[in-house]
Parts: C-alpha cells; structure tokens; sequence
C-alpha cells in the first residue's frame, strides 16, 4: 500500500515527515474518521461510515472519479490495482493437483462471489479466466 | 544455526530503509540494526531513529543514497539478475555483510548506544543497499502491474496470480466537504518532494474549502 501509493501518486517522492503512520489499514480509516481535518488512504475494503472517499482525477482538470468496482475495472479510478496470490511455481512448469484446485476455485465463479460478499472487488470474467488458463 | 536476518524496507515517516536483525551477541538476545538512507537523511534523522528504535541498542548509518539505487534496480532489474540469482541470494549477502561488520577483529563488541556511528566500507554499504533495494523493486514490480517493465525478476521467485480487484481510497472526515482532487493535488498534501511539480499543501484553505475549514492544517494519516 505505502509503496504503491508513492509510486502513483507521489511518483516516488518521499512521504511529508510529519505524516502520521499507522501499522494497519483500520486504524488510518479510524484516525480518518475521528479527526475533522484528517486526510488518509487506505484500501476501500477498510470503508468506514464516519469516513468519505474523494473522487480523484491524473488530470488536474478532471473527469473526477470515486473508487467504485465498475470505475477500477474501467480504468477511470487513478488508483485501482490488482490483488495477487503468488504461486511457488516456476513459468513453465505446472501446479500440483492441490494448488491447482485452490487456484481453480479461487478464479471460479463461486469464488470470487465469495471474495465479493467480503467487500472485495471480484475480478471480471475475462481477466479471471485469463489468469487460470495460463496457469492451471 | 543462524538467526533469521528480518530486512523490512520502512517508509512513512522515515525516508529510509531499515534493516535489523535479532542476533545473539550476549544474553538476552538483542537488536542489532543497520540504517540505510541518504547521507542527508542521516544527519537528520539519525537521533529520532535511534530513539524510537526500543530495543535497538546499536545501530550503523550508511550513507548511501537508497533511492538512486531504487530507481538503478527498478529500471535494471534484468542487469541485477545477471549477478544477484534472486532475491534470497541478495538477502543471503546482506546477512554475511552484517556479520563482516560485527565480526571484524575490534567490532565484535557492542558500541555504546551514544557513540558516533562507525563507518561502513562502502562495498558493504552496496550490498545492504543493494539488497533492500533489489527487495524493494521486487515490491514494485509486483505492486504495478508490470508497469516498471521487467517482469523477469518476480518470475524467477513465484508465479503471481491475479485474483481481486482494489481500490485505493483516499478518504476525509464525513463532516470535511471536499469531494473531489487531482493526484497532483494528493502529491501536494503527502509528499515532501512533490515530483509532480505541485506547491506544499498544508491546509485545507489551499485544497479550495472556505470558512472555518480554510486555516486549518491538514493531518495527513498513512500506513507505515
């Protein structure tokens, strides 16, 4: 988060020093939300009620865009990314039959229905089945 | 056996990278650290990181200037590959150069807490450098995407799989009435560089809010 943030936003600058850190995603969107003048980022997945998102722009002109699912799959949100799971797997050679069931169901319908019911962002059809085919 | 060596590349508030290890010099275990930042940064730096360091009873400066070898090992990441295998081996390195320094004849003692840092020779200084940067750009490389353009150095470690979509939400209090700011802007307000070319924003006022909001300073909240 704290290094994909730099590199998007502050193209690799460094943090202003009186920047208040916190080790975990809630407690920035905590302090966020019981602070009049606070600003903070943190993954959508940590929404809060007593918290608002700002709709952001790579223009300084706009079109201004809120981190909602169908912007990100679209591009409009500056701030989407993918989520990842790293497979102990060389290119080339393939998965054993176990991490192969779990990747399979991962990218399944069911699934990503699940990653979805948590709060996460499901991943399209077509970029789901992508990562499957070249991988299973 | 030897003790795990635990590089974690910080950010936050500190513009450096740190290094520690848990070695066992004498009973109870202690901390053994290794700062790694500009030489600037280290100068300015180095006292509030000692005093936040609890259990960090020494520490090393080494003055090399990280983010240039960041950049060398984002955007080199294929030349890095031809003498570091992968990242284990990078990080294997780093723990036999901290061992140099502590086991050197007259270095194996602990140093006063207080004492001015010793030097490191800067072959070692690389290496530490080094590694936590060739770490650092292996974040990166799995963070964008492959938008730094070689995937080769996260493939030489795992396969990464695509599984959930995320969005990095910029948030403010329900009560604050912004709605809506450029990524220029959000530079303005986090970063003490501004590379995006943007001013230091430091109250709400310069973010276009009026009223009471106007002269109140903004508290930038982010992870560590």
């Amino acid at each position: 988060m704290h290094g994909v943030f730099r590199e998007l936003v502050m193209e690799n600058g460094e943090f202003r020093y009186d920047l208040k850190s916190q080790p975990v995603s809630t407690s920035i969107v905590q302090d966020v939300g019981a602070e009049n003048s606070a600003i903070g980022f943190a993954s959508y997945f940590f929404r809060s009620r007593r918290t608002r998102p700002l709709a952001l722009s790579g223009n300084d002109t706009g079109p201004y865009s809120l981190p909602w699912q169908q912007n990100c799959l679209d591009g409009k949100y500056p701030l989407s990314r993918f989520l990842y799971v790293y497979m102990n797997k060389k290119p080339g050679a393939s998965l054993s039959p176990l991490a192969g069931h779990l990747l399979g169901f991962i990218c399944s319908n069911q699934g990503q229905e699940t990653s979805a019911k948590e709060g996460n962002y499901p991943l399209n059809a077509k970029v789901s089945a992508k990562e499957c085919f070249e991988n299973l | 056996m030897r003790d795990q060596i635990d590089i974690s590349c910080c950010g936050g508030i500190i513009p450096s990278r740190l290094a520690c290890r848990r070695r066992k010099v004498n009973e109870p275990f202690e901390w053994i650290c290794v700062f790694i930042c500009s030489a600037n940064d280290a100068e300015r730096l180095h006292p509030t990181l000692l005093a936040g360091l609890g259990q960090c009873r020494h520490a090393v400066s080494a003055t090399e200037d990280l983010v240039e070898l960041v950049n060398h090992a984002t955007t080199s990441a294929d030349s890095l590959l031809t003498t570091l295998q992968d990242t284990s081996v990078a990080l294997n390195a780093t723990m036999e150069s901290v061992d140099k320094i502590f086991m050197a004849p007259g270095r194996n003692e602990p140093k006063p807490r207080n004492e001015k840092p010793f030097d490191i020779d800067s072959y070692t200084a690389s290496a530490l450098a080094l590694a936590c940067a060739l770490k650092e750009a292996n974040q990166l490389l799995n963070s964008t995407s492959g938008m730094l353009g070689s995937p080769r150095l996260e493939q030489r470690i795992s396969t990464r799989i695509s599984v959930e979509l995320d969005a990095i939400a910029v948030s403010v209090n329900k009560y604050n009435p912004l709605d809506a700011r450029s990524l220029k802007q959000l530079d303005g307000v986090f970063s003490a560089s501004h590379k995006r070319g943007g001013e230091s924003i430091k109250t709400w006022g310069q973010l276009g809010l009026g009223g009471d909001w106007a002269d109140l300073d903004i508290a930038p909240k982010g992870p560590t």
